[in-house]
């Protein structure tokens, strides 16, 4: 008993040591490191929006995992796979297949197609004349997120990165065997983390967006793998309903 | 036994003192009351994570600004649909719902939306929807679009974000 008391005393007094010891460090260093905005960060997040600028067209292949929460506190991850063609400015298709859904999104420059393959239902509106603007009008209309709409509107000129209230420079980090810049951002709803090629061509090969208004602050997690001279084919970006689909409505959210 | 335990806590407040950055709750995992519900499709407030680092004032806000939602309000593409829009209790929480794919839900699905098959066919209320139709429907087309009639009662699918919904109307003219 005796000996146990004064194994458990020293014990004590090493685990106090190590606490001490770890606590400045522990506490110091991801404050410095994201209470402000690193400029490495900020020089790699402007090289990928500055050559994503200058793409034309292009093919994002996606893989994502996304948290959701079942019951009150129990988070599952959901998966799906992308492809999204886009040609700047006014045609995109993108084809989401995940656990439950398979979807076609098809935009001509005059309208939007929401094909649910599965279901076979598609819904056709007007849009504007832009890829952004559209991936806007359909958040805005009909609460619709499009799946890494950040990047494609990145390439369309919008300026994204104005939100960032903190932003790190993490490391070199390897995706897919590919040497990346690491960074982590902070903004008022969102973290996010974005792997940035380092290379001649800076795209964004993986992204982290962890929702900071939810409590158990699930993630989005998406690896990208870029061909920036797809080849296409303009039909891709043309709906023609199948024999068997029916037509219904978008429903609009409430403003 | 007593020193396993009293190791275990040492290592375990050591932990917690040396992630003050690591918020409280993170060790108290609460084992879910009951089993994740095997048929999870279709629970209109479940919670999901943003895909997007863009807030919905800022998307919002450009929207408005390029006048893309108001050009096309008038279009009655969707505005028509009536009961989508009044008989759901719209309310007007963007972060209220999501579908699944990550889609925040059109704020009028977050409310009345059942998560199995509709009850009695015969008393589907005017307005209330359903995620899956009742057995033995067949799809009318009115107008372009296409209706489920189950029975008596009228069934018009919509998109909720990107997920189908099927709301009680009164039998297409």
């Amino acid at each position: 008993m005796n000996r146990r008391f004064i194994l458990f005393l020293s014990i004590w007094c090493l685990s106090s040591v190590i606490t001490v010891a770890q606590t400045p460090q522990a506490r110091q260093k991801p404050a410095d490191k994201l209470g402000a905005v690193d400029p490495q960060a900020m020089a790699a997040l402007n090289r990928m929006s500055d050559y994503l600028k200058t793409l034309k067209a292009f093919r994002i292949t996606s893989e994502v995992s996304k948290d959701e929460l079942v019951d009150t506190n129990m988070k599952i991850q959901k998966s799906a796979s992308n492809e999204i063609t886009v040609k700047l400015p006014d045609r995109l298709h993108a084809h989401m297949a995940g656990d439950e859904q398979d979807l076609q999104f098809i935009y001509d420059g005059k309208t939007l197609t929401l094909y649910d393959a599965a279901g076979k239902h598609y819904a056709t509106a007007p849009a504007p004349p832009t890829v952004a603007r559209t991936l806007d009008a359909i958040r805005a209309r009909y609460g619709i997120v499009f799946p890494l709409a950040d990047f494609i509107e990145m390439s369309a000129q919008e300026n994204l990165l104005q939100n960032i209230t903190a932003a790190g420079y993490i490391g070199t980090s390897r995706i897919d065997g590919v040497e990346c810049d690491h960074v982590a951002i902070r903004q008022s709803d969102v973290d996010w983390q974005v792997w940035i090629e380092k290379s001649e061509t800076p795209l964004p090969r993986k992204v982290v967006i962890t929702t900071k208004t939810q409590p158990t602050q699930p993630q989005y997690i998406a690896t990208l793998k870029w061909n920036t001279t797809p080849s296409i084919d303009s039909s891709l970006f043309t709906f023609t309903p199948p024999a068997d689909a029916v037509r219904i409505k978008f429903a609009r959210r409430a403003n | 036994m007593k020193l396993t335990v009293v190791i275990a806590f040492l290592l375990v407040s050591g932990l917690l003192t040396a992630e003050p950055q690591r918020r409280g709750g993170g060790g108290a995992a609460r084992a879910g009351g009951g089993a994740a519900r095997a048929s999870s499709g279709r629970s209109a407030n479940r919670d999901i994570s943003s895909s997007s680092i863009r807030s919905s004032q800022d998307v919002n806000r450009s929207v408005t600004r390029n006048g893309d939602l108001n050009r096309n309000v008038n279009v009655g593409e969707v505005n028509r649909n009536v009961n989508v829009d009044r008989d759901l209790d719209v309310h007007g929480s963007f972060n209220g719902g999501y579908d699944r794919w990550g889609h925040p839900l059109a704020a009028g699905a977050a409310v009345g939306v059942a998560a199995g098959v509709a009850g009695a066919v015969t008393s589907a209320a005017l307005g209330s929807t359903v995620a899956v139709l009742p057995p033995s429907c067949s799809t009318v087309v009115v107008d372009g679009i296409g209706y489920s009639q189950c029975g008596s009662t009228w069934y018009e699918p919509y998109y909720s974000g990107t997920t189908v919904q099927y709301v009680v109307v009164s039998p297409p003219q």
